[in-house]
């Protein structure tokens, strides 16, 4: 008899539209700032950055929740970061954001990256492969032409541009991965402060 | 005025409660639905063809790898894995992950197994030759990498090779 009065009332209370206003606008700020929150990956404390380039060692490693969202967010079924080590790029060494308006170049030295496997790919701002008619995505460590000292420029352009080009989409902007294998445990241990590959913007 | 410093108090409170959940809810969700897009039925194996831009179920798919998944459900039996790595030094690995995405072992070729393996999944626990899985469901995921077109055919071989059973629990 208590519980039925006391639904009765609760019942009561719903049906003030204010009570459900109120209590549907908290509930929708609560989703928008987790939303930003998830989305504010270049601010979280669990990413470092060097030069253009942002990542995390806790990535896929489940123990903060918000960098559990934002990698399953931003990169669903990643290897754990002992495995494999995941650096984005949405801005160039001017910080300022990619985007196929421009071309870019990545200028570094095969050397740079001590690992058993390296690549670079281009994302358009959706997380996927980027479509174009030469079905070409990326290169890696087997597949970039260098000098004869290992140097390599990578061109990052809409239009088909110079030895190793990685086609960007049109008229959008984009995203680079940069993703390392079986890195050595020196190399991963100074990657925050280490030299990486640089991008630049380049003049059309 | 206390009032309205309650009702202010109460919708900060929903506000950080709410995305707090939120935030501890979207691996699920995301898991959740990856679930429901899934080409094969549970406790099946779906190969990938050659990555490309028509990839869209996963994000930032990786073009020098070929995939193979195997979403599993482990209520009712247990999951006997087996396959082939390679025994050269290209890179293959088989991650597993729960249901919220995670990652919580990873076996490859560079580790030193024999190149065939046979993994039994339990959601129970065993004595011994059996990998404890943290969530009755969760995915089983293959990489292969392959770095020039004439690795392809036998990476499509050792994907080929990627196979799952499903055993009693008791057995």
């Amino acid at each position: 008899m208590i519980t039925d009065i006391r639904l009765y009332c609760l019942f009561q209370r719903v049906k003030n539209w204010k009570t459900i206003l109120f209590v549907v606008l908290a509930i929708s700020c609560g989703i928008a700032v987790a939303v930003y929150r998830i989305a504010s990956i270049e601010s979280s404390k669990a990413f470092f950055t060097n030069s253009s380039w942002m990542g995390s060692r806790a990535l896929a490693h489940g123990e903060d929740k918000l960098v559990t969202a934002q990698v399953t967010v931003f990169a669903l079924f990643a290897l754990p970061s002992k495995e494999a080590i995941y650096l984005f790029a949405r801005r160039d060494e001017q910080k300022k954001m990619l985007n196929s308006e421009n071309d870019y170049t990545i200028t570094g030295n095969v050397n740079q990256i001590s690992a058993k496997y390296w690549s670079t790919t281009v994302y358009g701002k959706d997380l996927y492969l980027v479509p174009n008619a030469d079905d070409r995505y990326s290169f890696n460590n087997s597949t970039l032409k260098t000098d004869s000292e290992g140097n390599f420029t990578i061109t990052l352009s809409h239009n088909k541009k110079g030895v190793n080009w990685l086609p960007t989409p049109d008229h959008a902007g984009f995203n680079v991965v940069l993703r390392i294998y079986k890195g050595e445990r020196d190399f991963l241990s100074k990657l925050e402060t280490t030299s990486l590959p640089v991008i630049k913007r380049a003049t059309k | 005025m206390m009032t309205l410093i309650k009702r202010v108090l109460l919708f900060v409170v929903i506000v950080l409660a709410v995305q707090y959940l939120f935030i501890a809810a979207v691996p699920s969700l995301i898991f959740a639905i990856a679930k429901v897009r899934k080409p094969q039925p549970m406790n099946t194996v779906y190969h990938a063809g050659k990555t490309d831009a028509g990839m869209r179920k996963v994000v930032l798919p990786n073009p020098d790898f070929i995939y193979s998944a195997c979403f599993f459900d482990l209520s009712k039996n247990d999951l006997l894995i087996t396959g082939e790595f390679p025994d050269t030094s290209q890179y293959c690995s088989l991650a597993f992950y729960d249901d919220k995405a995670q990652p919580y072992y990873v076996r490859n070729n560079l580790q030193g197994f024999k190149s065939k393996y046979s993994i039994r999944l339990s959601s129970v626990n065993r004595v011994q030759r059996t990998l404890r899985a943290k969530t009755k469901q969760g995915t089983v995921l293959m990489r292969i990498l392959v770095t020039d077109s004439a690795q392809m055919a036998s990476a499509k071989r050792l994907q080929q090779s990627f196979k799952v059973k499903e055993v009693p629990q008791n057995d």
